[in-house]
């Protein structure tokens, strides 16, 4: 601890290797973040991005190579090794208990202020201060974590990562689950944040990238295949560097299309889990074979929309029609026979059984249809052929389909429920956040898809707060704000500024 | 080579446990003034004395087979019975009423009979819980502890009266409470002549592939899988999770009144108080400690069985209270459970590979 107030001016790694069984998760990386420099680490899911992490974090050891903090060697063999060094991480997926203060959540790990029988919050109440004065974070640490939003949320753990005596951070997809205007703060944030400190961040979005760092290193299965300075090249260079190819997200570019309604939504009420009308006369209209994009700040009803069209949510007024039939409040299953698809937010915990194999996944929705089901005994053989069909159909990168869902990685996740909302040759599907916290390779995938699947006749409701996704897909783009429609563009007039208008909740733009 | 020292790790946790749960066993035997060697002697060998002491474990495992395949679909489907208690004795009851009221008819109808009541009224007493976490969202937990009190005292109730022995009323009443001795063509006959293994383990393994089949061979086994995996995602693929609820819960009652059924009609052949003996509380270990997979909840009932039997050994041949087996039991489980959760820690596994490995390796390189 005697480098307690030591500034990290230097990380250094060299020649770094892992192997996992049958993989390569590091082959060979050397790495260098100085003072104050603002490290991006991208690459596909998979890359290696996280294991690299982990080794920093001491919850992996390298197969060789060694790590040098301010020129000295450091062995770092368990996450305390990392956190003494003053090295300090925020995950993805919060580590906060949501019915606890922020005071309390923070003095969890804070050891220096448990006393024998009781917790010393006073000395933690100062040290939050000090933290959120110093860098600018503004937390209320009397308020429970489930009254925060995700970008609150977010801050409470870079504050707690800070009052544990963090001096190098490393962020894992800080930008995942927030939305674009909370992206923005944090970039504010994070950009005053390293005059005082080094970051590494790993992100899939590439304008942040530009937006925020000054140097980038690209992995690829596992090795740097790039490292230079942000400013020197283009969003478009890293992303050929980071797949290996050019990509370009497939974009429609058809006419408007003329087909016929598909799913018809008229002064729709619903209420959501806390209570308030989280939809309030919500009325839509979707044609077949067209795509239309709803943009919102997340928590403005999207989620009420979508489960209510699925039938996982009661509705409490309006109609929503599929094909001519009124289908609201009948139950998912008849929701699904009346050929609606639904991918789903949360496609960890309710798009897949994380438990079960990719092939039990693959029938979730079909076990007792007489495609994979004969007198109540599941045609096993078949099941799994078909299974194989779509691993490959959909390139999901797995040992095999007996392989449990849920330790793939998200894109392929993903895959697995594109696969089997697709091949179940859906009417109309119902499709929220797609590529949220994907790679960009796994988006191109899925883009393709789904304009596949418009051409072939197929509505999709594409809920997502990507306006770029939006914009590059849909045929109209209709913006919800505080659970109604605020206004339905079509997407030659749609553009970011007008968009986003609209999702801060002004109507008509000569109000401004 | 690459994975060898995985298995030695695991090797080496189940040498340490067994050795630790030994040393544990031994203290307690100890601490009960028996001679160590002499008592896991009696415990390991007795069993094994003779054909006719072998069936004796299997007389225990039968009601423990039976009881943790049903507690094994329940909790396979998202719901613990620990309910099993209740449902056997409520089993035995409509058993041993269904008995009487069938005494005279020929045995291949009498018998099925007499387990048919016995599994509709578990299944009964299990559907009611299932009922009223689905519908009302009461935690299982509660409604099948507060079942079994029902349930003991509703058993208690019938020995008494309803189904008291006519010859004890005539003595007046004052031994223990037990029905009349079952009539004959309800007995189930013993599958080798001079040992107490009767039927019912034919029963016990026509269960065991019964529910093999059910829950990984059809649609609405899968279903319950599901629905017990991950409710949020059945329910997203349309699976109506309340629904397979309760029909788990009511399988689960029908196979803990099944066991009670067997029991009744195989080991004991009357109704007696206590009949239930702890069979329900120790399906649910056998359930989890056999993988919730029949071909686990076998040998694992077996393995209690032995355990089970031991209490009889020990009582003939040492000083040492038989109640400490149910203690060695305690130390055992818990043993166990630490082990999976060892074995199943793979940071513990790589620091293992590390200290132990790591050299070797460099020296190999």
């Amino acid at each position: 601890m005697q480098n307690e107030k030591d500034q990290i001016t230097n990380l250094r790694l060299e020649h770094i290797t892992k192997r996992f069984p049958g993989v390569l998760a590091c082959d060979d990386i050397s790495l260098e973040i100085g003072k104050s420099e603002v490290l991006a680490l991208v690459g596909e899911n998979g890359a290696g991005k996280t294991t690299l992490m982990n080794i920093i974090m001491g919850l992996y050891q390298p197969d060789s190579g060694s790590i040098f903090i301010n020129g000295q060697e450091v062995h770092l063999k368990t996450p305390n090794d990392a956190f003494d060094c003053g090295i300090g991480m925020v995950h993805q997926q919060y580590m906060l208990v949501p019915n606890m203060t922020v005071l309390e959540n923070i003095a969890l790990g804070m050891k220096d202020c448990w006393k024998t029988a009781k917790v010393d919050l006073k000395l933690v109440r100062d040290r939050i201060k000090e933290v959120s004065e110093k860098y600018g974070l503004a937390v209320d640490p009397d308020a429970f974590i489930w009254q925060l939003s995700v970008g609150e949320q977010q801050r409470v753990e870079l504050v707690k990562t800070l009052c544990l005596g963090a001096r190098f951070l490393i962020l894992d997809e800080p930008t995942s689950a927030l939305t674009p205007q909370e992206t923005d703060e944090l970039i504010v944030l994070l950009k005053r944040m390293s005059e005082e400190l080094s970051i590494i961040f790993i992100s899939h979005k590439l304008q942040e990238v530009a937006a925020l760092s000054n140097k980038v290193a690209i992995l690829r299965h596992g090795a740097v295949v790039f490292q230079g300075n942000t400013a020197e090249h283009s969003t478009s260079d890293i992303a050929a560097l980071m797949t290996g190819h050019e990509v370009k997200l497939p974009e429609n570019t058809e006419p408007p299309c003329q087909g016929e309604d598909a799913l018809v939504i008229k002064d729709l009420c619903v209420k959501s889990d806390r209570g308030f009308m989280a939809l309030d006369h919500l009325s839509l209209s979707v044609r077949n074979g067209e795509i239309l994009g709803i943009a919102g700040v997340s928590g403005n009803g999207q989620r009420e929309l979508a489960e209510s069209i699925t039938g996982l949510r009661r509705t409490s007024g309006g109609t929503i029609t599929a094909f001519g039939d009124e289908i609201q409040n009948h139950t998912p299953n008849h929701i699904i026979r009346h050929g609606i698809g639904y991918i789903p937010e949360e496609r960890n915990t309710e798009g897949i059984v994380p438990s079960m194999s990719i092939k039990e996944n693959i029938i979730l929705k079909d076990s007792s249809q007489s495609r994979f089901c004969s007198h109540t005994f599941l045609k096993q053989k078949y099941i799994a052929q078909y299974a194989e069909n779509l691993r490959q159909r959909f390139d999901i990168r797995c040992p095999g389909i007996n392989t449990a869902a849920g330790s793939l990685s998200g894109g392929n996740i993903q895959k697995v429920i594109l696969a089997r909302e697709i091949d179940r040759k859906p009417r109309f599907l119902v499709c929220v956040y797609p590529i949220r916290g994907l790679d960009l390779g796994a988006a191109e995938f899925i883009h393709k898809k789904l304009l596949e699947l418009r051409k072939s006749g197929v509505g999709v409701l594409l809920i997502s707060e990507e306006l770029d996704e939006l914009m590059n897909l849909s045929d109209r783009i209709a913006v919800i704000f505080k659970g109604q429609i605020q206004k339905t563009l079509d997407r030659k007039d749609a553009t970011r500024r007008s968009l986003g208008i609209l999702m801060a909740g002004v109507k008509d733009e000569k109000q401004l | 080579m690459k994975n060898s020292y995985k298995i030695w790790f695991k090797v080496s946790v189940v040498v340490i446990a067994v050795l630790s749960a030994i040393l544990l066993g031994s203290l307690l035997i100890i601490a009960a003034g028996g001679n160590v060697l002499d008592t896991y002697w009696i415990i390991i060998s007795g069993p094994f004395y003779s054909f006719r002491t072998f069936c004796e474990v299997l007389l225990r495992a039968i009601p423990l087979i039976i009881i943790a395949l049903g507690v094994s679909v329940a909790y396979r489907s998202g719901i613990i019975n620990i309910g099993a208690e209740g449902q056997m004795a409520m089993g035995i009851a409509a058993a041993t009423a269904m008995a009487f009221a069938v005494e005279g008819a020929p045995k291949i109808v009498a018998i099925p009979l007499c387990i048919l009541a016995g599994m509709a009224a578990g299944a009964v007493w299990g559907f009611i819980p299932g009922l009223l976490k689905a519908k009302l969202e009461v935690s299982e937990l509660l409604s099948t502890v507060m079942l079994n009190y029902v349930a003991a005292q509703f058993y208690s109730f019938c020995l008494r009266v309803p189904l008291m022995d006519p010859a004890e009323i005539a003595g007046g009443g004052t031994g223990t409470a037990m029905s009349a001795k079952l009539p004959q063509n309800t007995i189930l006959s013993k599958v080798v002549k001079g040992t107490v293994l009767h039927q019912g383990i034919w029963i016990a393994l026509a269960l065991a592939i019964i529910v093999y089949i059910l829950m990984w061979k059809t649609s609405a086994g899968y279903k319950m899988r599901a629905s017990g995996a991950s409710s949020r995602a059945a329910r997203y693929g349309g699976i109506n999770v309340a629904f397979y609820l309760i029909v788990s819960m009511s399988i689960s009652g029908a196979f803990a009144g099944i066991a009670g059924a067997v029991e009744v009609m195989g080991t004991h052949g009357r109704a007696l108080e206590g009949i239930t003996s702890g069979y329900g509380f120790s399906g649910v270990v056998v359930a989890l400690f056999g993988a919730l997979h029949p071909a686990g909840i076998i040998p694992a009932a077996i393995l209690f069985g032995i355990l089970l039997y031991s209490q009889v050994s020990l009582q003939l041949f040492t000083s040492v209270p038989p109640n400490l087996v149910t203690a060695l039991q305690g130390v055992i489980i818990l043993v166990i459970v630490s082990v999976q959760m060892i074995i199943d820690n793979p940071y513990i596994m790589e620091r293992f590979r590390k200290r132990f490995f790591s050299r070797t390796k460099e020296a190999a390189a």
